[in-house]
């Protein structure tokens, strides 16, 4: 049975500028609805007018009306106190009609700070990318985003490793390296890589919130994190500790990362210059006889005859922190007869910074060391004890499955030569002879070229010690 | 307890109930659900549920020009809609009659 036709409505009594207000606030919700098709929009909203003047005259005492200053018929409507915000209309209006809700209607129509930061954001983004878009636009472009894109998963790897790398140094106290030290760093190292791979592929993301929170992060890793690792990579002392661990072990470079090096400024090249003991190098060098007695300008060459110097060309230049002792110093050589400097005679004096001379140069465009000031003195560097701790007995055959041990007795008179000789027989004689025969050195030299010469057993010990090395 | 989330589940029983006697236009639904007793139905939520139940064929419409202001758009029941209205009314019964035995049960249990 067909319906009994409704009686027409008379509509409201109120002049023509009351429509005009309905009007407006409908052709607000529509166009809150302007991302529907026409139809749907016609469908959603035909007769919303005359539904909206009859609410606003059913409710007239929720409705604030006031008369026009003039007294015209005119009068001020605010609908939203009746209806609400257009967009929050047009919101309920669709979701009842089971259509989709707008993209965050409420965030991109809401006025606020935060709606206001973002349409900023997105105009300036806007102006941004059209600015590059003569760039943008081409193919070759085109391509290189294609080839960064298939560099992601690089970038998923890189940054497990940075977050790894940075909460190793934080908390652990690690050195930046392409690989940890020990075994649970590297597990750890491993584990993290393993996540931003998974998270890199949309895995192990259980919450919402999550990818988009990681996104942040990435590029606050990438932006903050990245370059804080390359300069500490870059820096010269973790690039001494790095390399020191190559040669000394990964366990002692990461013991070395926490000790204070002897060299002032940490700019010595490690393991190519200078002595080295445990990875801390070395200034100076103090010389005790078999009685443990300090021996006083003892020449100090390696098996190969070069003189072992601790203090480098370039080390001259630089201040050097001494142990015990305050201050900065300038070690300096000592000079040979011929007025040669000899480096590589022990212990070496030093000159304090406020006493050194910075040349400028003879003019030969070579940088000239600093050497003491008019009427400073070079100072000894004080001895780390006043007696070796272990006397040894001068007689005893003291140099354990050497050649020359047997020739240590027969070449006490020509002890000279084991000055220079290196590892034959060299304990046992200079004990009992350098204290006083340290002037002797002139007459060593023509004995010590015979000598090598005649004893392949000074030159035996080199390639074992090129194996080891 | 919050009725407009009771009033999503049987708005569409409720408009079509209400056309179901005699044909009306947007608001003139709206008022017969508040005068009825929903105080709470939102304009937008039952203009939305009009479209949408027209949308699945359970309504006829027909606009009625208005001499005074705008036209208004006539919401009018179909067979369709008197046979979902029709299921609304037994579900609604054999729901109502679970809640009522469950929360007088509670009742007495209190």
């Amino acid at each position: 049975m067909p319906a009994t036709r409704p009686t027409p409505y008379a509509g409201p009594a109120a002049g023509l500028a009351f429509y005009d207000h309905v009007r407006a606030y409908a052709d607000q919700v529509r166009a809150h609805l302007a991302d529907l098709r026409p139809e749907q929009v016609e469908e959603l909203t035909d007769g919303l007018e005359a539904n909206l003047a009859d609410a606003v005259v059913d409710a007239p005492g929720a409705l604030p009306r006031r008369t026009a200053p003039e007294g015209q018929e005119d009068v001020a409507l605010d609908l939203t106190v009746l209806f609400g915000a257009a967009d929050r209309y047009a919101a309920e209006l669709r979701a009842a009609a089971g259509l989709v809700p707008r993209e965050a209607p409420d965030v991109r129509h809401r006025p606020g700070v935060r709606g206001g930061v973002r349409t900023l954001g997105h105009s300036l983004a806007g102006r941004w990318l059209a600015l590059w878009r003569p760039v943008t636009s081409t193919p070759q472009w085109a391509a290189f985003r294609e080839f960064c894109r298939a560099l992601t998963p690089v970038w998923w790897v890189l940054r497990g490793w940075l977050a790894a790398t940075i909460l190793l140094a934080v908390f652990g106290g690690y050195g930046v390296a392409p690989l940890p030290p020990d075994g649970s760093a590297r597990l750890f190292l491993v584990a993290l890589v393993v996540v931003s791979v998974q998270w890199g592929r949309g895995r192990w993301l259980p919450l919402s919130w999550m990818p988009r929170a990681l996104r942040y992060a990435s590029v606050a890793l990438a932006v903050v994190g990245l370059p804080v690792a390359w300069h500490a990579a870059a820096a010269p002392t973790t690039t001494a500790s790095y390399a020191q661990g190559y040669q000394q072990g990964y366990d002692e470079a990461a013991g070395y990362a926490g000790t204070q090096p002897v060299a002032y400024d940490g700019f010595a090249d490690p393991g190519a210059d200078g002595v080295w003991v445990d990875g801390m190098q070395v200034s100076n060098l103090f010389v005790y006889d078999a009685d443990g007695d300090p021996v006083r300008d003892v020449q100090v060459f390696d098996d190969r005859g070069r003189p072992v110097r601790t203090v480098t060309d370039d080390g001259a230049f630089q201040a050097w922190s001494v142990p015990d002792v305050e201050g900065a110093w300038y070690f300096q050589p000592a000079l040979a007869a011929d007025g040669r400097e000899r480096w590589n005679v022990y212990p070496l004096r030093a000159v304090d910074e406020q006493d050194v001379d910075h040349p400028d140069g003879d003019g030969s465009g070579e940088p000239v060391r600093p050497v003491p000031a008019t009427g400073a003195a070079t100072q000894a560097m004080p001895w780390p004890f006043l007696k070796a701790p272990t006397a040894i007995p001068a007689t005893g055959p003291t140099a354990p499955g050497d050649g020359g041990s047997g020739d240590a007795e027969d070449t006490t008179g020509t002890r000279d030569t084991t000055g220079t000789q290196g590892t034959t027989g060299t304990q046992g004689t200079t004990g009992t002879e350098d204290t006083g025969g340290t002037g002797s050195d002139g007459k060593n030299d023509p004995k010590v070229d015979t000598d090598s010469e005649d004893t392949p057993s000074g030159t035996a010990p080199s390639p074992v010690l090129e194996a080891d090395g | 307890m919050d009725t407009t989330q009771l009033l999503k589940g049987v708005l569409d029983a409720a408009v079509l109930a209400v056309v179901e006697d005699e044909d009306g236009y947007g608001y003139d639904v709206v008022r017969r659900l508040r005068a009825a007793g929903l105080e709470d139905v939102g304009d937008a939520s039952v203009y939305g549920t009009l479209r949408r139940l027209y949308a699945g064929g359970a309504l006829t419409t027909y606009v009625v020009p208005s001499d005074a202001g705008p036209h208004r758009k006539y919401y009018g029941i179909n067979a369709n809609g008197r046979a979902a209205l029709d299921l609304h009314r037994k579900e609604w019964q054999k729901f109502t009659g679970t809640m009522t035995a469950l929360l007088r049960t509670g009742e007495v249990a209190a």
